[in-house]
């Protein structure tokens, strides 16, 4: 080493030497010893995935219903249905009963669990192979089938159990792993597992479990006790007897400084290395997770001190007090927080509600879902969104994607308190908007229950996805609801037509009222179908959320396709093709097709789905992509993903078979092309646009529209981009802004330039802990995703810029200054 | 000690060498405030010496030693050692310092400590080692080298910085307040290894308030009172009250004192003017430096007796005295020759000091 650092490395271990010294590194280290030692004999067991938990219920209402129809339903007696609900408790058996009869009432999931869960215990009460073999059954369920019964230990048994029961209730439970992981102290069990696999477990604790714990006890408990002991390595270094003798010797004062300031760090090195590699340890030896990027959080915590040191340190040069010090870093702690929660409120209350989430190009308009819950359209005179559905922050309703139904219309749905419960309450009717009504709100055909998505078929029907069904409405139907105000009739005689209003009770009316009215609004209560929606979904394919779902048509014959994954499956369900188009019910045509079963993979980011007549594109959330054949669903090559794009959406291109486009969790854009020889699949270079919220193309396959920070809108030539990623918008918008989105942009986000980050640095924690530059949620097929990108570089940029200029100013200061 | 390299010093073996230097320190907003603090000080402190810096409370020495380490800057005037800029890091390289109230971090031992600061001198590893044991030996601190400073005296402490002061060898010691606030034996021992070190023809600059240490150690000396230096020179001239170095030497004048009586109509200081040739005596003041120099003239209780301090005066002037007391009819009770001390020089220089600045 260079003899002139000597001096100052000389410095820094001295800074060593005195924090070992410090009595209160020792209480913080033995602080830290009992947690670690109170956190080693946690430990972590698999176990079959049997009993079941109220949130595994995604769909609590369908599953009441379904319940009760085997009650009441005499034609379930002796199906799996009927076997359920007469293996219930009493109690619960009148209460379903009186759910069968058209009563009200409340029944707790709870309640419904436990009954389940002393299903799962024992089975000989209810089950029957022949009932049970009209279920649709995964194979999972079939392999435990064909188990000789002797072999299955007890877990086992309960765990094909509780399959059996969720083949009886199809579209009504979450999608859960088949192993579940469960805590242990020492030898003790904790009394509930997670729902989750080993898999999701290591995901969940490196992302949400190691980071939090981290940043919080290292932010708030040692960066706290780090700033309390360093405080006085300034104002002690300035006692005249210590200063004068160390300026006599031939060190400059910025190197001394420096130096005292890294050797503060020593402090919070000791405890923060001892604390993360002891969580590292017990991860690893306990949990079997080994992740040596948890390390990590080592140099990150000390940038984070560092913060609040490098302004404790001009702090303490300046009135030589360590009392004055820590009030400067607490000071700058309460700044940080009061700019995080106002930025925080500002985004939640103003930003997030204006917030572009899904897009339709509707003929010459462009209509968009915000994240406020509301519609809007772009108006390109006035460079502005007007509001067809207000947005409100906070909202609880749910939006669901608009979709175009001709060049004048498009079709929405507004469900009250929908967001976190896919029922919602009030009525659920499709809405449509014409041009010509000036963007009108008009009621039209009732919604099947718990619908969580609209697409619109080849040819024109409506499909309507629910939590357990897929359903669609004839266009026709649809447009006959419209038109009575495209005649301009006034709303009263609208009101009088053939209502979508009360499907249950013009259902009543055709179905000659007694039971068969009951069990008509059971199945409307269970998500079936409606006057105008009518279930296609054949009887061999069940839903089991997650699903992901696509629409095409086959090259051949034009027919609509839908391709649908679920439960590890890929498959094809059919339109009825011309030769059937006199059939009176069209529904019921729609044929199971091609099925492929999917490897299963861990899955680090969302699923997904596209289709082009003739490619199908599935993502399973691992760093690749599966290109299977439209036809026979087989897999025809696989891509795998460079580092940056992780696939969030994927978009063909009408008219174009061999182009989609992706849109990635990293915010940008991509052109994929899958030629014929689909092992020469190709992922361009992201287009020029970045922080995309949202894509959408039109009809023809000619123009591109992104939505990207915020509600900024940019449209692409298509063949533009094909042809060169780094094509320029042909045209961009940026829309006026109101006043308190201008406040948040320049007067928080200068204010949030100027500050240091330490609070966004928890992402950049859970950023390289976990290894994802985002956290992406999404709750059902339908609903846009909302991804939390993680801020890694930026909060670290702006800390050490804010620890580079406030040392400079203390060494300039400590330089220039007379002691 | 002086060797030949003085040669290749510009200052020809001048040290210490400050020229007309000032020092102001601001304080207040915008620096309204205005302390001189150093007000055109110069001196020369030449190779082997052992240099005195000697003046009250307030007489800006710490704040020279801070201009020469390079702790503060100067407002003017020039100050260098071993003809470098006084605090260039060269410079500051051969100077050991000890400073006033030295404080020494608690978790250290004398050999960590020792080590810590040989580090900064910039010593690798085997100096240090080698280095230690002779100094350890030298302060004193031999067998206590591995006790936490925490259990130290003053005194311990004291050697202790003087041990780390001569880690890397240096041309120059620089001693602020050695010996302050310690006890008679801290002092002493303190003394004692400043002693040896002045026998070894060390360089030593050191600066005190307490006369008699400086009397004690240094050969050289410099006055300082409110931020000037009022004399310099070698310790024996200061002593005879002999300010200027190139003034004839003071040999074979003394210093008496005497008590006689007169005839009670007698002036005594009329007497004493005539007695030893013209000049002004006023009763019961300080006498300046005029001729005759009769320092203090005081009366008995008997309004006849009288009791003179007399500088400067020779055989000659003597007998001559005792001669006119006898022949004005009265009687010398006694004549005590007196040794001129260093308090005697400094309370002089630092009274008229004192009387000029209020004037």
């Amino acid at each position: 080493m260079n003899m002139r650092l000597w001096p100052y490395l000389a410095v820094i271990l001295d800074s060593f030497r005195s924090a070992l010294a410090s009595r209160v590194l020792w209480a913080a280290m033995l602080a830290i010893w009992i947690l670690l030692a109170s956190l080693a004999p946690v430990g972590v067991r698999e176990d079959y995935t049997t009993s079941f938990r109220w949130f595994d219920l995604y769909n609590g209402t369908r599953m009441k219903a379904l319940l009760a129809q085997g009650m009441v339903d005499p034609a379930e007696v002796d199906e799996p249905l009927g076997r359920l609900a007469r293996a219930m408790p009493d109690e619960l058996q009148r209460k379903l009963q009186r759910v069968g009869e058209g009563d009200e009432v409340r029944i707790r999931l709870s309640t419904l669990t436990d009954a389940l869960n002393d299903l799962v215990d024992d089975d000989s009460a209810w089950y029957d192979a022949k009932a049970w073999s009209s279920t649709v059954r995964l194979r999972e369920l079939r392999e435990l089938d064909e188990a000789a019964e002797e072999d299955l230990v007890d877990s086992l048994r309960q765990r094909r159990s509780r399959l059996r029961i969720e083949a009886a209730l199809p579209g009504v439970f979450e999608a859960r792993s088949a192993r579940s992981v469960r805590l242990t102290y020492g030898t003790l069990d904790f009394p509930t597992g997670f729902a989750i696999d080993r898999a999701q477990f290591e995901t969940l604790f490196n992302q949400f479990v190691i980071p939090p714990l981290v940043h919080w006890l290292l932010g708030f408990v040692l960066v706290f006790l780090g700033v309390l002991v360093t405080a006085s390595i300034v104002p002690d270094m300035l006692q005249p007897g210590s200063l004068h003798l160390l300026l006599s010797k031939p060190v400059t004062r910025s190197g001394l400084l420096l130096a005292k300031f890294v050797g503060g760090c020593a402090f919070v090195l000791l405890c923060v290395a001892q604390l993360v590699a002891g969580l590292y340890l017990i991860a690893g030896l306990r949990l079997g997770i080994w992740n040596e990027r948890i390390l990590w959080c080592i140099p990150v915590s000390i940038i984070l001190f560092a913060v609040f040191f490098s302004v404790s340190v001009p702090a303490g040069l300046r009135w030589r007090s360590p009392i004055i010090s820590i009030a400067a870093a607490g000071a700058l702690a309460a700044i940080c927080v009061v700019i995080g929660v106002v930025g925080g409120i500002f985004e939640a209350r103003i930003v997030q509600p204006d917030q572009i989430e899904s897009l339709v190009i509707v003929g010459e308009d462009w209509i968009g879902s915000t994240g406020g819950s509301g519609l809007v359209r772009f108006d390109r005179d006035e460079n502005r969104w007007l509001e067809l559905l207000p947005s409100e922050p906070m909202s609880n309703d749910r939006v669901i994607a608009p979709i175009r139904m001709d060049t004048d219309t498009v079709l929405t749905a507004k469900i009250r308190g929908g967001r976190f419960n896919p029922f919602g309450s009030g009525s659920l009717d499709l809405i449509a908007m014409t041009r010509d009504e000036q963007w009108d709100v008009t009621p039209t055909v009732r919604l099947p229950n718990s619908t969580e998505g609209l697409k619109r078929l080849p040819g024109g029907d409506i499909l309507a996805v629910n939590t357990a069904d897929l359903l669609v409405a004839r266009e026709a139907l649809v447009r006959r609801e419209i038109e009575p105000f495209e005649r301009g009739d006034d709303e009263s005689s609208a009101g009088d037509d053939d209502s979508p209003k009360s499907p249950t009770g013009s259902s009543a009316d055709r179905a000659g009222g007694g039971l068969g009215d009951w069990l008509r609004a059971l199945t409307t209560l269970q998500g079936g179908g409606t006057d105008d929606f009518n279930s296609i979904l054949p009887a061999s394919v069940v839903l089991s959320p997650p699903m992901r779902l696509a629409v095409s048509e086959l090259a051949a014959g034009a027919v609509p396709v839908i391709y649908l994954m679920s439960a590890d499956q890929l498959q094809q369900i059919r339109a009825p093709g011309p030769n059937d188009e006199m059939s009176t019910n069209r529904a019921s045509l729609w044929r199971s097709g091609a099925t492929f079963e999917l490897e299963q993979v861990e899955a680090s980011s969302p699923s997904l789905l596209a289709a082009s007549p003739g490619r199908v594109i599935v993502g399973q959330g691992d760093a690749s992509l599966g290109i299977h054949d439209a036809e026979t669903l087989e897999v025809v090559s696989r891509l795998t993903m460079p580092e940056d794009v992780t696939p969030l959406n994927i978009v063909p291109v009408p008219n174009q078979p061999s182009q989609f486009l992706i849109q990635t969790v990293e915010g940008r854009v991509h052109v994929l092309t899958v030629p014929d020889d689909a092992a020469l699949t190709t992922i361009g270079d992201p287009l020029v646009v970045q922080d995309v919220r949202t894509i959408t193309v039109d009809d023809d396959g000619t123009m591109l529209l992104v939505a990207h920070h915020v509600d900024a809108l940019s449209v692409f030539k298509i063949a533009e981009v094909l042809d060169d990623a780094s094509a320029s918008p042909s045209q961009s918008w940026a829309p006026d802004i109101s006043f308190w989105r201008m406040v948040h942009r320049y007067v928080i986000g200068t204010i949030q330039t100027v500050t240091p980050q330490v609070l966004e640095l928890g992402e950049t924690t859970a950023s390289m802990v976990s290894g994802e530059g985002a956290f992406v949620m999404q709750r059902n097929e339908s609903s846009p995703a909302e991804v939390v990108r993680y801020q890694t570089k930026g909060p670290l940029v702006s800390c050490l810029s804010f620890i580079l200029i406030m040392l400079t100013l203390s060494c300039v200061y400590f330089a220039k200054s007379d002691f | 000690m002086v060797s030949s390299t003085a040669s290749s010093e510009p200052n020809s073996g001048a040290i210490v060498s400050v020229e007309d230097l000032q020092k102001t320190y601001r304080s207040g907003w915008l620096g309204r405030g205005q302390v001189q603090a150093l007000r055109g000080v110069s001196l020369r402190a030449e190779r082997g010496q052992v240099f005195g810096l000697l003046g009250p409370n307030g007489a800006g020495k710490t704040t020279l030693i801070k201009v020469l380490l390079g702790v503060i800057g100067s407002s003017g005037g020039r100050a260098s050692l071993f003809g470098l800029a006084a605090g260039s890091a060269t410079a500051r390289r051969r100077v050991g310092y000890l400073p006033e109230s030295l404080r020494i971090d608690r978790h250290h031992t004398a050999r960590t400590a020792l080590r810590y600061y040989g580090r900064l001198s910039g010593l690798d590893g085997a100096a240090i080692r080698s280095r230690s044991d002779r100094l350890l030996d030298l302060v004193g601190l031999a067998g206590r080298d591995r006790e936490s400073v925490r259990r130290f005296s003053k005194g311990m402490l004291q050697r202790l910085g003087l041990a780390q002061a001569l880690m890397h060898d240096p041309d120059l010691l620089v001693l602020d307040e050695p010996t302050d606030g310690l006890d008679p034996v801290g002092r002493s021992e303190v003394r004692g290894v400043i002693e040896r070190l002045r026998d070894d023809g060390k360089t030593i600059f050191l600066n005190s308030h307490i006369l008699h240490e400086v009397e004690l150690v240094c050969t050289h000396l410099a006055i300082m009172a409110s931020g000037r230096v009022l004399a310099t020179g070698p310790l024996a001239a200061l002593r005879a009250g002999q300010l200027d170095e190139n003034a004839e030497p003071a040999n074979g004048r003394k210093i008496i004192e005497t008590e006689f009586s007169l005839p009670a109509d007698m002036p005594a200081g009329a007497f004493l003017r005539l007695a030893l040739g013209e000049g002004e005596c006023e009763p019961n003041g300080p006498i300046h430096l005029a001729d005759p120099p009769i320092r203090t003239l005081r009366h008995g209780d008997e309004s006849a007796d009288h009791r003179a301090e007399i500088t400067g005066v020779n055989q000659a002037d003597i007998d001559r005295l005792v001669d006119a007391i006898r022949a004005a009819g009265g009687s010398l009770m006694a004549m005590t020759p007196q040794r001129v001390t260093l308090e005697d020089t400094f309370m002089r220089l630092v009274q008229q000091a004192s009387t000029a600045r209020t004037s």
